[in-house]
């Protein structure tokens, strides 16, 4: 068994790309992130890999379209507003069906907001942010551990479907330590072999060509109707979650990444005070875990979602509930991390 | 169910001082020695001379919430600090550096009366010629004083962290704040401390 170590969320995270097999990284420095890119400027080099500092989010993001064009493993990493920047060339990425896997350490906002963490990018990241009919693969990492499964997770996803996967952490998961066992490092030689669509030299065959474009709607209308057939495979095979102690709760507590962790001690503290709370966490925000969710309205008396936000992911978890029980919220907002006691005491209000 | 916070150290000061380093020392060293440990620190615009703290949290469990409302021991290493101290647990042990802290506001008395004065900035100066190393002095300190690692511990994993330049000066440093003073003051685990003022 590997040894574990303290490492910061963007490390870890840098890392276990690394290890994925991705030498190609591109990025623009932006708090709370700025270490990720830092560590990727160090450590690209030590492996032969390729670190470009863009002069932009805007350019960074559409390197990105080149270079996984390439058919090779490629990622950036950003916060919120670059997040934002990118947002064009996300949906162009996703049209053009290219494996890339992005990462937003989330921060407050709307604007320019703080550096502080928080979860109010969850509608950008699973509901669009580009325009046009397209998904991404959501992953929200409660630990940093989780966090670097999940980022080898996320490039393999992005290769078995053709589609651009993102790690939604926040400012807490980015900047604090914790300890990590890492994988080994895949070899290089074991990576998907994307020589049937890739531009790698067209000698001797007929050219490929990606795009996200047709001007005929008949046509554009028939890719749009490919990439929902992989979206509805996505939904059938790649949903993850993980529910805490809910065997006997008639309370659900529904939180993701750190609210999700954090969701485990207010689990533990309503216990003690005889309520029967138990945690589901969606790992992936989208594909999101309807049905699982669903399953628990017949035991629960009540759904209590606790977000880093103003209420996003509650409209998923009231999509599953179905209008069966009541679909309780509480959140902050700015940066604030909700406390373990002050999300109790509201609890202890619903009941 | 026994519900167990985990123990919290929060180093302050300003920055610039090496708070941070103290505080990944640290943490390394209780992963090292076994525990689940939880490293954060301020982040912001930062710049030397403005307040600077590093949290550190471990505990025999897994830690879900990585923050902490109030702290087992506090270190404080400049008086732009001093609005920290209202974060210590009851009889939570609080250090400082004497060297540029004459005395902590007397409410503090009220709260604790595990206090550790120690002049790490003076004793860097004069023992080893370089303030730089007051951190390590005071790591030391907190180590020996709270018992929560070992020195060796501390030793080793500095010379993961640091350049090689600097491991002699360390470690004497380290030394020095171990051998300073015999007070044992141990951090209570299981006791529900209330939050101070």
């Amino acid at each position: 068994m590997a040894e574990k170590v303290m490492v910061k969320g963007t490390e870890a995270i840098g890392e276990a790309a690394i290890r994925a097999g991705c030498r190609l990284y591109f990025g623009y420095p932006i708090t709370p992130q700025s270490e990720l890119t830092e560590y990727m400027s160090r450590r690209m080099p030590q492996v032969d890999g390729v670190f470009l500092q863009a002069e932009s989010e805007v350019a960074a993001v559409n390197m990105l379209y080149g270079a996984a064009s390439t058919g090779h493993r490629v990622m950036t990493s950003t916060s919120s507003p670059g997040y934002s920047l990118m947002q064009e060339g996300v949906s162009y990425i996703a049209g053009a069906e290219l494996p890339v896997v992005f990462v937003n350490v989330v921060r407050g906002g709307p604007g320019l907001g703080d550096i502080q963490p928080a979860q109010s990018d969850y509608f950008q990241a699973t509901k669009g942010g580009g325009h046009g009919d397209y998904r991404l693969v959501v992953y929200g990492p409660e630990s940093l551990q989780e966090a670097v499964e999940l980022t080898a997770k996320a490039f393999d996803v992005a290769d078995k479907y053709r589609n651009p996967a993102l790690i939604l952490a926040d400012g807490m998961l980015g900047q604090m330590m914790e300890p990590v066992e890492f994988p080994e490092f895949r070899d290089l030689s074991t990576l998907p072999d994307h020589s049937s669509w890739a531009m790698q030299g067209a000698k001797g065959r007929e050219p490929h060509k990606i795009t996200s474009f047709d001007i005929n709607e008949y046509v554009l209308e028939q890719m749009n109707l490919r990439y929902q057939e992989k979206y509805k495979k996505i939904i059938e095979n790649e949903q993850m979650w993980e529910e805490y102690k809910t065997d006997d709760a008639d309370i659900i507590i529904v939180a993701y990444g750190t609210m999700g962790r954090i969701a485990k001690t207010i689990v533990n503290m309503a216990r003690e005070k005889g309520v029967k709370a138990g945690l589901f966490r969606p790992i992936t925000l989208w594909p999101y875990p309807y049905e699982a969710l669903a399953k628990l309205a017949d035991q629960a008396k009540l759904f209590f979602t606790v977000e880093m936000s103003m209420g996003q992911m509650v409209e998923d978890v009231k999509l599953a509930v179905n209008g069966k029980k009541t679909v309780e919220f509480y959140g902050r907002t700015g940066g604030v991390v909700p406390t373990p006691n002050e999300v109790l005491a509201k609890l202890m209000e619903l009941i | 169910m026994n519900l167990k916070e985990p123990r919290s150290i929060r180093i302050s000061g300003m920055g610039g001082q090496g708070n941070i380093l103290m505080g990944l020392i640290l943490a390394e060293s209780l992963v090292s020695e076994g525990y689940w440990v939880v490293q954060s620190q301020h982040y912001g615009a930062q710049v030397r001379g403005g307040l600077s703290f590093c949290d550190v949290l471990y505990s025999e469990e897994v830690i879900d919430y990585p923050k902490a409302e109030a702290f087992d021991v506090l270190y404080i290493m400049n008086d732009i600090a001093f609005p920290h101290l209202t974060m210590i647990k009851n009889n939570g042990i609080v250090f400082y550096d004497s060297s540029y802290i004459k005395a902590l506001p007397q409410t503090v008395s009220r709260i604790t009366k595990k206090i550790v004065a120690i002049p790490a900035s003076k004793l860097a100066y004069e023992e080893l010629g370089n303030t730089n190393v007051a951190n390590m002095i005071g790591l030391g300190a907190i180590a020996k004083n709270c018992e929560i690692v070992k020195l060796d511990t501390l030793i080793r994993v500095m010379k993961k962290r640091v350049n090689p330049r600097f491991f002699e000066i360390d470690e004497k440093a380290l030394k020095i704040g171990y051998n300073y003073t015999n007070k044992k003051y141990e951090i209570k685990t299981n006791e529900k401390n209330g939050r101070g003022l």
